[in-house]
């Protein structure tokens, strides 16, 4: 029995034009214990409801989302998130944001010092343990948020976008930073991007969505984080000519499915426009 | 041919932080001498007797009165008494005003049924000047200081439970699915996460509610009051002493502005994060 497991998902909901929007259609996903699964999809591809779904921020309209079994009826604090921003608390200095779940849980002081002081050396932010967040860069501030998420000891880690708002140099340094927290702490973790080199990296089942309506179009099972963590230097693992192949085919997938589904859509309506533009760019990538 | 955006920017652009504290500087330094103007002009008509002093009475008469008033007093009372009556009528009304407001703003913010219940009644009774239902409130609850107390925390409960409502609903989405996925139960989100993320809000209707609380003070002291700065006033009007008039709304003016400082100090110290994220 996997540790997560999505059965046949659908969601749908309506749009701020009261259109009728399919978020999710018919997804199904197992999350085992030690995995790292990447969601990876343009925006609007449906995987942020799947997160919401796994979290218990959304229930479904059809299908089933079990934890250990058993439906998923609300948030819990086995299941850890990482938000991409503004859901840290502003009011907190670092330590207090990450002794929060704690605090909430009633764990004695002593204990809980103990366990924020170790968390805080897990993510390299002892030294800013009592600074305001807003003082701290994004890089630093979505430490503060892995950590908060660590604290309760969750089994699973859902991270949506955790790197979305972060420059390109602090991305990298944050994938190993997670990659490496993942192989100490064995969970089970997803993880959502758009960025496909990330995606590629750090997944060992990627899924690639798709929009309208949101669906799984194509997985992988991979392994250059596991080589990452037999402790592979990650940039040799990025310009291994496998993983360059890799990101291209995932590359290929995704405009081709966005190709299919605008297809579908001109058939539909009149937004066909975008189409040319599309098949440019996918012969360009050929 | 002369490109004017060009010559105009470079001061802007270049040194966007220097340009920033010095408009600053020239916006405080403009200040000054408006006022530092508007009193020499006010001398001088006095001095010059352009206008009669019953109409506008000289500067040092009403200097004179400040002292005199504060060592002799006016109407049986000296201006520290006046003005200890006043600043213990906003005081109770504040403290009664926010002891009220901020949970109905809770609720308003929070359920659509006391949203429903409450804000008809707000809505209503705001845009009305007090002095239309100062009536009413003395035949309900005659001459007392109750009544007093009673008008002007009426005029600050509008301001504080609308910025309490506005703030409780303005919590990022996030920040409470972050703390239900922490397990965080409901009474634990609204202490430790609603309440913060509105203290700001809350905070501003404080300074808002305080300024209406001050316009409504003279109305509130218009009846059966022996002492307060508002009844100062309306006495010296009726006696014709322009100069106690003068005063007593420079002593408002300085107190109110006061009190703005004081609860920007503690808007300061209690939510050093806002303006931050």
């Amino acid at each position: 029995m996997s540790l997560l497991s999505i059965d046949r998902l659908s969601v749908a909901y309506e749009d701020s034009a009261k259109q009728p929007v399919q978020a999710l259609q018919d997804v199904s996903l197992d999350i085992d214990a030690g995995e790292l699964v990447v969601a990876l999809g343009a925006s609007g591809c449906g995987k942020t409801t799947l997160l919401n779904v796994m979290a218990g921020f959304l229930s479904p309209d059809a299908g089933q989302a079990r934890f250990r079994g058993e439906a998923i009826t609300g948030p819990d604090a086995d299941r850890g998130v990482v938000f991409q921003n503004d859901a840290l608390f502003p009011w907190l200095d670092v330590r207090s944001n990450v002794e929060f779940p704690l605090r909430v849980k009633d764990w004695p002081k002593r204990e809980r010092a103990d366990r924020v002081d170790y968390l805080l050396r897990m993510v390299g932010l002892s030294k800013v343990a009592n600074q305001a967040i807003w003082s701290l860069s994004g890089g630093m501030q979505q430490r503060v948020g892995l950590a908060r998420a660590l604290a309760n000891d969750p089994e699973v880690l859902l991270m949506d976008e955790p790197l979305g708002a972060l420059d390109a140099i602090t991305r990298q340094t944050m994938q190993t930073l997670i990659l490496d927290l993942w192989g100490r702490t064995r969970k089970g973790i997803f993880l959502i991007t758009h960025e496909i080199e990330e995606a590629v990296f750090m997944a060992t089942q990627l899924i690639v969505m798709s929009p309208r309506p949101g669906r799984i179009v194509a997985r992988k099972n991979l392994d250059f984080s596991r080589r990452y963590l037999s402790g592979e230097p990650a940039r040799r693992i990025k310009s291994d000519p496998a993983f360059v192949a890799t990101r291209e085919e995932v590359l290929s997938l995704i405009l081709d499915s966005q190709l299919d589904s605008d297809r579908a859509e001109g058939e539909k309506s009149a937004t066909y426009i975008t189409r040319p533009k599309i098949e440019r760019l996918h012969a360009a990538h050929r | 041919m002369v490109d004017v955006t060009t010559q105009a920017l470079p001061q802007a652009v270049a040194h966007p932080v220097k340009k920033r504290r010095n408009s600053r500087y020239l916006t405080l330094w403009v200040a000054g001498t408006t006022s530092l103007g508007w009193i020499v002009l006010w001398w001088l008509a006095a001095e010059l007797t352009l206008v009669p002093p019953l109409f506008l009475p000289a500067p040092a008469d009403v200097l004179h009165q400040f002292t005199a008033v504060a060592r002799d007093g006016f109407v049986d009372a000296t201006l520290a008494q006046h003005a200890g009556a006043s600043l213990m009528r906003i005081g109770l009304a504040l403290l009664a005003a926010s002891l009220t407001a901020v949970p109905v703003g809770f609720g308003l913010g929070l359920s659509p049924v006391l949203r429903g219940i409450f804000d008809p009644i707000i809505e209503f009774y705001r845009p009305i000047p007090p002095l239309a239902y100062l009536p009413l409130v003395v035949i309900w609850f005659g001459i007392g200081e109750f009544s007093k107390v009673l008008l002007i925390s009426a005029a600050m409960f509008g301001p504080i439970a609308i910025a309490t409502a506005s703030g409780v609903r303005a919590v990022p989405r996030d920040r409470l699915r972050a703390a239900q996925s922490m397990g965080a139960t409901r009474s634990q989100i609204l202490r430790l996460v609603v309440l913060p993320n509105a203290l700001p809000e809350i905070l501003t209707g404080l300074r808002i509610g305080l300024g209406a609380g001050w316009s409504t003070l003279v109305a509130a002291e218009l009846v059966a009051a022996t002492r307060g700065l508002g009844f100062m006033i309306q006495s010296a009007s009726q006696f014709l002493v322009t100069d106690i008039v003068v005063m007593g709304i420079l002593v408002i003016a300085i107190i109110a502005f006061a009190l703005e400082l004081v609860v920007r100090g503690i808007e300061r110290f209690l939510t050093p994060w806002k303006g931050h994220i």
